[in-house]
């Protein structure tokens, strides 16, 4: 089973035409595009490679020549000049092509400078060689020329390294599609490549191997690793009618599949184009990184020039000295740091959190992620299962448990509302088979109106039971004291004459408490928003420890809550169902969206929770705040960097040392210039090992 | 295919070769935001990609990369996809 390496779709062995060896590995490929963008930046490394290699081999005679004196002077000279030209003109062609495309695109770029310093040295001792007589001192300096172009060129070796060690995450995640399916095809099962998978089709999969695309189960009962996609160790239970996700792993059972979404819909592919598409959106903070970076060059260029003329004027160094001023302030700044520092850790940060199931979709959110004060939760499915559970069935007046129920049931068939669905599955469980009414009327928000056996029922919330002018009178105490416990309470009567309540609650999520513990520790302030009652939201507000809570909210309201709590100064996340809650999670600064499906593209919000579980939102929050200050570190390096060196470079030591350390200054400067990048790359690399709180604490 | 459909805003991905420093892509960016019908223009420099979200209506592919190759770089296309609203 081959698979091309660049868009992972299933390559035949027998028949694959485009093939490339690399290492000792036989990569196959389905198309001329994707064996070449695969062999491109193999070809790019190999050259850089030859081209370090070469330069180190011909550096090293140059420098020999340079400080023993094997030769008579003038043949020095030309054999100098004759080693160091290839190095310049031919392993540092990238340079020239670099500063001809900078000058056509006008954005100055780091190959500017390294062309025009080492040209500055060779030109000058070229001349030399040739005229020695028209210098006072004919010395030439081939060998920083030489240096300069082998350190920049190994430094540029290292960040490819580093670089691709960066990018292993996102590449990773690609990796896990699968490339075969077992299609049942007129009752035969058949392998076919994922590619040829349409939705629809019938697929089965077996204990141990990859569900092939997103699924609904229709046969079969099995346990599924997701920790891939969703950072959750614990495998998920599946049976008939759930949502398997394409590149998870079945684990013990036979499931029959019906494929749902395939090629670029897949939960995997959208996914893995988020991440890609999160590294564009720039966090306010790099704006300000790359509008100095795109003055830079022109900058650093005139300091360089400046000290250079100084130096030979006012400092009388000699042309030489002040010419190696010149070059050493050109190699010692580095844009790259600068245009690197933010681009690498938000790639580190932002597949770190893919790899646990946290997509932060950009630059931009992370930034706003990491400042955040305040998050308001939505109660019901959120901090809740989402789904109401009969708890008591309390008669107030002489009717039995079982017909308050049953009449309540009744009434309440062909409900859309949560509640009335709940007291509906109540009765069913408990087998009793519910009357017809001959008249139903729902009012949103407040409860149903029904007629049974000539008798009205009328079955709601305190506000309907009130409305209609129905007493509640000695029954008050017992209704308030659940509420009090948390519970919401349906009220039922009966010919307008008050009959019983059901109360039902909802089940706290695992997580919810100990995520809500955490954000305060975190200094983030709680809020809760809810259309219960203000009693049972006090009740589930004192369990969960949230102190602020909004109570008998409509969903439309929630947006308003969220514009005025930003009124009031708060930097406000909003957490909740990505689709329903689209408008809140819009208007807040960031959105929190708890996965509801494989169609994460639609979910709205700047960050999207894959798997429905809580303590992302404090991992999301947290990996923000530690790429944020992994961003300010690499930023405040990159700058301390330029800020400190070129004023060495520019001869802020000489009245210390003297002139003489512009003999190795240069040397120096490129060094400094090769390992800034390189340092700026690995030291977000330190971002892997981010630690959650899901993983390190366990479950609660 | 409806009206609608076709006049849609499309989103091209490229990979791109050659291109060492994030100032390197700042000038291919700059380059195509000087196009007509260019809407967005972001790249990546850790992942060497550039990205164009462009009309269909004003613009061709070809267009898109003649611009990319005159700037000096090599790119290849890598994806095509239409454009999700990027709301918060």
């Amino acid at each position: 089973m081959a698979k091309d390496p660049v868009c992972g779709m299933f390559v035949d062995e027998r028949s694959a035409k485009l093939t490339a060896k690399v290492r000792g590995v036989t990569y196959f490929f389905c198309s001329e595009t994707c064996m070449q963008e695969f062999l491109a930046p193999e070809k790019e490394l190999r050259t850089l490679k030859i081209g370090v290699l070469a330069s180190v081999l011909l550096s090293f005679p140059i420098l020999v020549l340079t400080y023993i004196p094997l030769l008579p002077p003038s043949l020095t000279r030309y054999s100098l000049f004759a080693m160091e030209s290839p190095i310049q003109f031919v392993i540092g062609w990238r340079f020239y092509k670099g500063t001809y495309n900078s000058l056509r695109n006008k954005m100055g770029n780091m190959d500017v400078l390294i062309a025009l310093g080492t040209t500055t040295a060779w030109a000058y001792s070229t001349a030399v060689t040739f005229d020695p007589a028209a210098f006072i001192f004919p010395g030439v300096y081939f060998d920083t020329a030489a240096v300069i172009i082998t350190l920049i060129l190994s430094g540029r070796l290292l960040e490819h390294y580093s670089k691709s060690r960066a990018s292993a995450a996102v590449r990773k995640l690609a990796d896990l599609q699968p490339t075969l399916a077992r299609r049942i095809e007129d009752g035969t099962e058949r392998v076919v490549p994922v590619e040829e998978v349409r939705p629809g089709d019938s697929l089965i999969v077996g204990p141990g191997e990859k569900i092939p695309v997103d699924s609904i189960v229709i046969e079969g009962d099995s346990t599924v690793d997701e920790s891939m996609l969703t950072g959750e160790s614990i495998p998920t239970e599946k049976s008939v009618g759930d949502e398997v996700i394409g590149a998870t792993v079945n684990l013990s059972g036979v499931l029959r599949l019906r494929a749902e979404k395939v090629g670029q819909d897949t939960a995997l592919s959208q996914i893995v184009r988020l991440v890609e598409e999160a590294q564009v959106g720039k966090a306010p903070i790099q704006r300000v990184a790359d509008r100095v970076a795109s003055f830079f060059v022109p900058a650093v260029i005139a300091i360089a020039t400046v000290s250079g003329l100084f130096w030979y004027f006012f400092g009388h160094i000699g042309l030489d000295f002040s010419l190696l001023a010149f070059v050493s302030v050109v190699i010692i700044s580095c844009p790259c740091a600068l245009g690197i520092a933010t681009p690498a850790a938000l790639l580190v940060g932002t597949s770190k959190g893919a790899q646990n199931g946290v997509l932060i979709k950009g630059g931009d959110y992370l930034e706003i992620a990491s400042k955040i004060n305040t998050a308001v939760f939505d109660k019901t499915g959120t901090l809740t299962v989402g789904q109401p559970s009969v708890t008591d069935i309390v008669p107030l007046d002489s009717i039995g448990q079982e017909e308050l129920l049953l009449k309540a049931a009744s009434a309440e068939f062909g409900s859309e509302h949560p509640l009335g669905q709940a007291i509906v599955k109540d009765a069913m469980n408990r087998s009793l088979s519910l009357q017809k009414v001959q008249h139903f009327e729902a009012v949103a928000g407040k409860g149903v109106r029904a007629i049974l056996d000539k008798d009205e029922i009328i079955l709601g919330n305190r506000h309907f039971i009130n409305e209609n002018g129905i007493e509640l009178a000695g029954s008050e105490v017992l209704l308030t004291e659940m509420e009090e416990a948390g519970k919401t309470i349906v009220i039922m009567s009966i010919n307008r004459r008050l009959a019983g309540a059901i109360a039902l609650a909802d089940t706290l999520k695992i997580s919810a408490k100990s995520t809500i513990d955490e954000l305060n520790d975190m200094g983030i302030e709680v809020i809760m928003l809810t259309g219960d009652n203000p009693r049972t939201a006090k009740a589930i507000a004192n369990e969960l420890g949230i102190k602020t809570y909004f109570a008998g909210i409509l969903p439309h309201e929630k947006e308003k809550i969220i514009e005025q709590l930003q009124k009031e100064g708060k930097i406000v996340a909003m957490v909740g169902d990505g689709i329903n809650d689209a408008p809140a999670l819009a208007r807040a600064d960031l959105g929190i969206a708890i996965g509801s499906g494989t169609d994460i593209a639609r979910e709205s919000g700047g960050i999207v929770l894959i798997k429905d579980d809580l303590r992302n939102v404090a991992n999301a929050i947290r990996l923000s705040r530690k790429t944020l200050s992994k961003i300010r570190q690499n930023l405040f390096w990159a700058f301390a960097y330029n800020v400190l060196l070129i004023p060495i470079a520019a001869g802020a030591l000489v009245p210390i040392f003297g002139a003489q350390i512009y003999g190795f200054l240069p040397f120096l400067a490129a060094g400094a210039m090769a390992i800034s990048s390189v340092t700026v790359v690995t030291n977000s690399l330190l971002l892997f090992r981010f630690g959650n709180t899901a993983k390190m604490k366990g479950r609660k | 295919m409806s009206a609608n459909h076709r006049n849609q805003i499309r989103r091209l991905a490229f990979s791109v070769r050659d291109a060492d420093c994030a100032q390197c892509l700042l000038g291919i960016e700059k380059k195509l935001k000087g196009l007509d019908g260019v809407i967005n223009v972001g790249s990546s420099v850790m992942l060497n990609k550039i990205y164009v979200d462009f009309d269909e209506t004003k613009l061709k592919l070809s267009d898109i990369e003649e611009s990319i190759q005159k700037s000096g770089y090599a790119a290849n296309l890598i994806r095509e996809t239409s454009v999700q609203p990027r709301n918060r």
